[in-house]
């Protein structure tokens, strides 16, 4: 099916790739169904999380191995539940990174990530009780 | 919008499973114990909305090559 997206334009995705958000992205709701884009140069690194319905709903993943951010320690049994997955080791795990102009200033939301379950294609926005920050830098070393 | 009193150790029940105790009173603050089923998400109204915010502030502002490019200048992100 084609989509379109405010930032890869017209673009051809397959049925089989869309995300469906049994808990969609705070203040998103109007949106549950999303696909992930990805540029050839960064690979999984950074991925764009497209609305299927809402061209200008774009978020931007970071990918936690590709840029060493600490993975939450723990998942609510809710989580795991909502999810259908026995334990976290099931469930990747993305954050959306908030980026302007510059890479210095770009920073990503450990407290909120989005999770996935990558057998079912469900997702859900998550917000953890372990006392971490909205606003990390993605480069800590800026 | 329904307004109830209630002193301390008494309750309100919400439908059929949510129980919201009244814990104590304090000059400036309540303590409240909620008990409901596990599928019920309790948060503080503060911390939903600054998730929101937090959401709306990383809808993309910055083009894809843009990106693509300060990460590529970046070069090092691959390092691990």
């Amino acid at each position: 099916m084609e989509i379109l997206s405010k930032y890869f334009g017209k673009t051809e995705i397959s049925e089989e790739t869309i995300i469906t958000m049994i808990q969609p992205v705070y203040g998103f709701e109007q949106a549950d169904a999303y696909t992930i884009l990805t540029d050839s140069e960064l690979g999984s690194d950074i991925m764009w999380f497209q609305s299927i319905h809402h061209p200008e709903i774009c978020f931007i993943l970071a990918n936690p191995e590709a840029f060493a951010l600490r993975k939450p320690e723990a998942f609510s049994q809710e989580v795991l539940t909502m999810l259908s997955v026995p334990s976290k080791e099931d469930l990747d795990v993305a954050y959306l990174l908030s980026v302007t102009d510059t890479l210095e200033q770009a920073t990503v939301n450990l407290k909120s990530p989005i999770v996935f379950n990558p057998h079912t294609r469900q997702g859900a926005q998550i917000i953890l009780n372990e006392d971490l920050p909205l606003r990390e830098r993605l480069f800590a070393s800026c | 919008m329904l307004v109830l009193a209630r002193k301390e150790k008494e309750s309100i029940l919400i439908g059929d499973n949510i129980e919201i105790i009244i814990q104590s009173i304090d000059k400036d603050s309540v303590k409240i114990a909620i008990v409901a089923p596990k599928e019920v998400k309790v948060f503080r109204k503060e911390l939903v909305e600054s998730v929101k915010e937090e959401n709306k502030q990383a809808i993309i502002t910055i083009d894809r090559a843009s990106l693509v490019n300060l990460l590529k200048q970046r070069g090092d992100h691959h390092e691990k």
